[in-house]
């Protein structure tokens, strides 16, 4: 059973405990184990790296507020999923610009908690270290999926162009290969000779998307709905 | 007889070619092939039945424009014609009925305009016209030249999807007038025509046959128009009037909270002066409460989502249910207010139809996410549900589909969640 250490910020220890109490029973509920700490202050967060696979912050808290506490995280950390828990709601609706995943209006309910903490494993599972073996003509290659940004047929062989921009990888075989040895839930297919990870989409047109090393990848007429879609819900952590 | 069947079969090529053009905006259905092969089939079927008919009228219609039966058997044909684009229309292209009827009047009109042309010019040039161009190749290449001035200098402004919101009722009477101004209108004139009409007399009424089409086109266009602008009209009175709620809401409570204040000054006092007297935490609940109408209005940066929010936060709040959002109204710069507002009163009003749904009071709860992700606005929108089999509302990925986004709807044990997605980068870019 894999373990996910969860990072909790809130002066109020009764919130806290509220808060640590909806974990376990999830924990429980779906068969994850959970790892929870708890900070009282926004300070001791930024004063000290706390590795955290989730971040459930409060916002009103003494000495430094939680949207900057936030700020400062992504300066450093741009992946960490962050829930804001808070009363005030007003200032949440801002979360975006830290890229917040979602906030809680205390006192948190359980169901409420569990739809939120659901998007979250998502997306903590998404960051988590998933690798595939590559067969080339040089051997064997063990690499991350994060690693992957596209892949493309070129005649009979799959070329896997990977975030350093230095290495592509050549291997022979179908794309219908690459769609079954990759997971679903983070590639897409804009066409028929090419797959996408959808991590690396730098931007979005109507006619195609942008991967990070500037190569566009264009929509076939009839996977462009399908293809935006399936974006759509990436980006909102559905899948 | 089989000029009978090939001048029908040839009509209803032109007039679905030519509502094409303004329908081809929108998304085709998939297996376009196999529909564009159902409309020739279509075709050939309008031809066998004006065979039939005419073995079955007789001889009344050898005189073609010449005897009253006649004229109005053609009427009628051309009528039937005109209603066939609209089914043909509807299964070539994602569309509903009010585009496809609009494209299919607009088409009408454009060909008969083609045709009156190649009339006029037949008429003008009488013996010098090679014979073998007489009747239908000029027809048809008066059309084409027709469709092409037309689509550059009209068609393609129009947007298909904006015609949604062209009133039903003036549509119907569109295609009435299309098939008494248009179609009687051309019948009679070619009857005239061959009882030998003076060409002083012909070309004028020509003429004026050939404003008539132009007429229905430009009308057509400007009910579009105006149903769009009725329809944002609608929406930005429902936003002002929202907003006058908001602030006879405010102006009430600010009213209320003074005199509450007032009372509890007074109770402040009154407790101060007293040597060791117990804080009052309902009084300072009471304070709470009075005030928390004013965390109510959400604060976007885009007034029609921070109206349509504030409306919805407050309907969910008297219902117990939990809406948060977290909401970059600046990522919705490129929708019109109007959309705006129908789009996510919509999502919203579905979302809590949804999680009404959930037995437990205290387990319904909406949360709402709109923010700029790889140049492109993302919506995403998920609620808790009860049992019930939901579907997303049409209009929703309708009103998306206008500014070539996507959305979809999903659901997963306990909850449904309601992805958009509008692409902004090629809009940026340029």
């Amino acid at each position: 059973m894999e373990t996910y250490r969860v990072l909790v910020v809130d002066d109020s220890d009764e919130e806290a405990a509220t808060l640590a109490g909806h974990l376990d029973r999830y924990a429980a509920d779906h068969g994850v184990r959970l790892q929870v700490m708890h900070l009282r202050s926004a300070v001791e967060f930024v004063a000290e790296r706390h590795d955290a696979d989730l971040i459930f912050m409060d916002i009103d808290l003494p000495g430094i507020n939680g949207m900057e506490a936030a700020e400062e995280l992504r300066t450093r950390d741009a992946m960490t999923p962050l829930i804001f828990v808070t009363n005030l709601a007003q200032y949440a609706v801002a979360g975006y610009q830290v890229d917040a995943l979602d906030f809680m209006v205390k006192p948190c309910r359980y169901a409420d908690f569990a739809m939120r903490m659901d998007r979250a494993m998502r997306a903590v599972r998404r960051n988590g270290d998933q690798r595939i073996a590559i067969p080339t003509a040089s051997g064997v290659r063990l690499v991350s999926v994060h690693d992957i940004v596209f892949v493309e047929l070129q005649r009979h062989d799959l070329v896997y162009h990977t975030a350093d921009g230095t290495d592509q990888l050549r291997a022979r075989g179908s794309i219908r290969q690459a769609v079954e040895s990759l997971p679903a839930s983070s590639f897409v297919q804009p066409s028929q000779g090419c797959l996408a990870n959808m991590a690396h989409v730098s931007a979005v047109r109507s006619d195609s998307v942008e991967m990070d090393d500037g190569t566009p990848l264009y929509f076939s007429r009839s996977r462009r709905r399908d293809c935006l879609e399936t974006l759509s819900r990436y980006f909102g952590t559905t899948i | 007889m089989m000029w009978l069947a090939a001048s029908g079969a040839l009509l209803f090529a032109e007039v679905f070619v030519a509502a094409v053009l303004f329908i081809h905006g929108l998304p085709h259905r998939d297996h376009l092939a196999m529909r564009i092969g159902c409309v020739l089939a279509v075709c050939i079927a309008f031809s066998a039945f004006m065979i039939a008919a005419y073995e079955w009228l007789g001889t009344p219609l050898d005189g073609y424009f010449t005897s009253g039966i006649a004229s109005t058997w053609v009427i009628a044909n051309c009528a039937i014609i005109l209603l066939a684009t609209i089914p043909c229309l509807l299964l070539c292209f994602r569309a509903t009925a009010r585009p496809a009827v609009f494209c299919a009047v607009c088409g009408y009109a454009l060909q008969n305009f083609g045709s009156g042309l190649g009339e006029l010019v037949t008429v003008l040039a009488g013996a010098a016209l090679p014979a073998w161009l007489r009747g239908a190749p000029l027809t048809a290449g008066c059309c084409t030249v027709t469709y092409v001035c037309f689509y550059l200098l009209l068609i393609r402004r129009i947007n298909p999807e904006g015609l949604e919101a062209e009133d039903g009722r003036a549509l119907v009477a569109m295609v009435f007038v299309t098939v008494f101004a248009v179609i009687g209108f051309d019948v009679v004139l070619k009857s005239a025509e061959v009882v030998g009409l003076p060409l002083t007399t012909y070309v004028p009424l020509r003429l004026i046959h050939g404003l008539v089409c132009v007429s229905v086109l430009v009308v057509n266009v400007e009910l579009a128009v105006n149903g769009r602008l009725a329809s944002e009209k609608a929406a930005t009175e429902r936003i002002l009037a929202e907003r006058e709620r908001q602030y006879a809401v405010s102006r009430e409570n600010i009213s209320a909270i003074n005199a509450r204040v007032h009372e509890i000054r007074h109770e402040v006092l009154r407790t101060l002066s007293e040597a060791d007297s117990p804080i009052d935490r309902d009084l300072l609940a009471d304070v709470a409460h009075e005030v928390s109408i004013y965390d109510s209005t959400v604060r976007t940066g885009n007034d029609a989502l921070d109206t349509i929010l504030t409306e919805k936060s407050l309907l969910c709040g008297r219902q117990g249910i939990t809406l948060t959002c977290i909401a970059d109204g600046s990522v919705l710069g490129l929708m019109s207010s109007a959309d705006i507002y129908a789009l996510f009163g919509t999502m919203l009003d579905h979302g809590i139809e949804v999680a009404r749904g959930v037995d437990d009071p205290e387990g319904r709860s909406i949360s709402l996410v709109v923010r700029r992700h790889a140049g492109a606005a993302c919506i995403h929108m998920e609620c808790t549900r009860g049992d019930m089999v939901d579907e997303a509302p049409v209009s929703v990925a309708r009103n998306i589909s206008r500014y070539k986004g996507t959305a979809s709807w999903s659901t997963d044990e306990g909850t449904a969640s309601l992805d958009a997605l509008i692409p902004m980068a090629d809009v940026e870019s340029s």
